[in-house]
């Protein structure tokens, strides 16, 4: 297995895992290493994996095959201790409705042995940090999604574990709680816990991640850090052109201009690469004009995961 | 584990249908089926509310299996109980947990029941409560057994509802709660000797009208035996991503 990229210890290593559904394969030979205090992104689309592989480490779906271990001891034999030492929190609520969200919380701290003032204690701070203790004897039914989805992150990281898996933990909730708890994750980042992150949102894995893995139709498509993953693009910005059907260029001629590097033609427009920062603009719409093309629109993008995504698969991660 | 049955066990009080069905339903249906029957009852020696107290509480207890589906899988609870699923608690405890609590919840309605309705129609029970107790005790642990072992194997709490729904009715019908299995035919009758409830019900009568206790034990035994196939049926087909 690869070293990491950090010189800090491997918390959890997985290696080639494979599953599938019926005819589906979910994953194909996933490897990746997850280093201590370290916040871990899984990047991907929906259906890439992410959840499937959440799932087994988390003990819930048994993998067809590949290795994991915990702190370099194999998962099977070592699961109890690696449960007790693991936050899960999961993509769909999983917490009581009809109890106080102070009751929640006890109930799941309670499963890992916790108890009397040291539970009480903890229970106190899992709902400070999300901030929910003004609000800690009321019911979740009574809450909105976003307080929901904080709560069942109180729920799995109450007994304070040393790794922390967030699958999916922002999809659907409001821009305000969204921020709360990328807060949050940050907060356990300068607290040196170590976080595993899924998500197909690149701006919050922009923001948060200390390493990324991207990974597609199951399989590992590229592993670094951001920066490391957006040089594999190269450092170019991106103008994107939305123009009418059956256009035909004179690609040379486009990148004859000065800092114009590559051309793309796609379903979604014409895609100009240029060199950061130059500013190629008069150009480049003169040209366009030169060659009769009518722009409908007109989109300069930076450097980001989403065209690291585009590049590395030829779709779009929200695809 | 505690902890777990405590918690599936609140959950089951705090749910107001389950509550009704398990109290305010049976009570009900004594009432009404005791007063409809009245005249078909020698009021000297068994009062019609003697013997539906006896078969509807018998009902109750084979209902139960319902209560523990809905324990172990309902939308509701599956969720939460995915995410005990994550901490360090060992997988069987799971579902046995879902199977006591259950359990604890029948016994607490039907000992409701009985005392109300011994308060108000005088049900005595023959001076065998206590053996009638312990069959009611050893078919609601079957019970709850079949119902989360029927989640287990199909997967989903729907599904397994509406089957035992039917399973139930026709145990009561052939185990003769409502009835006689005679009244459908001989073959139906003849049939009967096979059903739990049948073996509750006659172990029950006897104990309570002739103070013969002879098919108690051999009831709870061979009740509390298929009770422990069911949990190897639960240990051999429960999966953790059911829950899922």
């Amino acid at each position: 297995m690869k070293k990491g990229v950090f010189a800090l210890k491997t918390i959890l290593s997985v290696d080639n895992l494979q599953k599938s559904y019926k005819d589906v394969k979910a994953l194909k030979g996933l490897s990746f290493d997850v280093q201590e205090k370290e916040v871990f992104c899984l990047l991907g689309p929906n259906g890439a994996g992410k959840t499937t592989t959440i799932n087994i480490l988390a003990g819930i779906l048994g993998a067809d095959s590949g290795k994991m271990a915990y702190r370099g001891k194999p998962l099977g034999k070592n699961l109890q201790h690696f449960k007790r030492n693991l936050g899960v929190v999961p993509q769909e609520l999983a917490i009581y409705e009809e109890i106080t969200a102070y009751e929640n919380v006890r109930f799941f701290g309670s499963l890992y042995g916790i108890k009397g003032e040291p539970l009480k204690q903890r229970i106190r701070t899992a709902l400070s940090r999300v901030g929910l203790l003004e609000v800690q004897h009321r019911k979740p039914r009574t809450f909105s999604g976003g307080m929901k989805r904080r709560l069942n992150i109180a729920c799995g990281v109450v007994h304070e574990p040393e790794l922390i898996i967030f699958d999916e933990p922002t999809v659907g909730i409001d821009p305000q709680s969204r921020k709360y708890i990328l807060d949050y994750i940050k907060s356990l980042k300068d607290d040196g816990i170590t976080v595993v992150y899924t998500s197909h949102y690149m701006e919050e894995v922009e923001e948060i991640a200390t390493r990324i893995v991207i990974v597609d139709h199951g399989r590992l498509i590229a592993e670094g850090t951001k920066e490391s993953l957006q040089a594999t693009i190269g450092d170019t910005d991106r103008y994107t052109v939305e123009t009418e059907d059956g256009v035909k260029l004179n690609e040379d001629r486009f990148l004859a201009l000065d800092g114009v590097t590559r051309v793309e033609e796609g379903e979604a427009g014409l895609g100009f690469l240029v060199e950061r920062d130059k500013d190629v603009l008069p150009d480049l719409v003169e040209e366009l004009s030169r060659q009769h093309v009518r722009i409908r629109s007109l989109e300069k993008e930076r450097a980001n995961l989403e065209r690291v995504f585009l590049h590395l698969t030829g779709h779009s991660l929200r695809g | 584990m505690l902890p777990i049955i405590r918690r599936d066990l609140l959950n089951l009080l705090i749910n107001p249908a389950l509550l009704l069905y398990n109290t305010l339903f049976p009570f009900l249906l004594i009432v009404v089926l005791g007063a409809i029957n009245r005249d078909l009852y020698d009021s000297e020696v068994i009062t019609a509310h003697d013997y539906y107290t006896v078969a509807i509480l018998v009902f109750m207890a084979l209902n139960i299996s319902i209560i523990a589906t809905n324990s172990f899988m309902e939308r509701s609870v599956k969720r939460p109980n995915l995410r005990i699923g994550y901490a360090p608690v060992a997988e069987w405890k799971l579902y046995v947990s879902k199977v006591l609590a259950t359990f604890l919840f029948c016994m607490g309605s039907i000992l409701l029941v009985s005392a109300v309705v011994a308060r108000i129609y005088g049900v005595g029970f023959g001076g065998a409560y206590f053996a009638f107790l312990a069959l009611l005790a050893a078919l609601a642990m079957l019970a709850s057994t079949i119902g989360v072992a029927f989640c287990c194997l199909l997967r989903d709490e729907e599904s397994a509802n509406k089957i035992l729904a039917l399973v139930n009715l026709f145990l009561a019908l052939l185990g003769g709660v409502f009835f006689h299995p005679r009244t459908i035919g001989e073959t139906f009758a003849a049939a009967s000797a096979f059903s739990p409830v049948r073996w509750v019900m006659q172990a029950s009568m006897r104990a309570i009208h002739d103070n013969d206790y002879a098919m108690v034990l051999p009831a709870v035994v061979i009740m509390l035996a298929l009770g422990g196939v069911f949990l190897l049926i639960c240990r051999r087909t429960f999966r953790l991503e059911d829950y899922l």
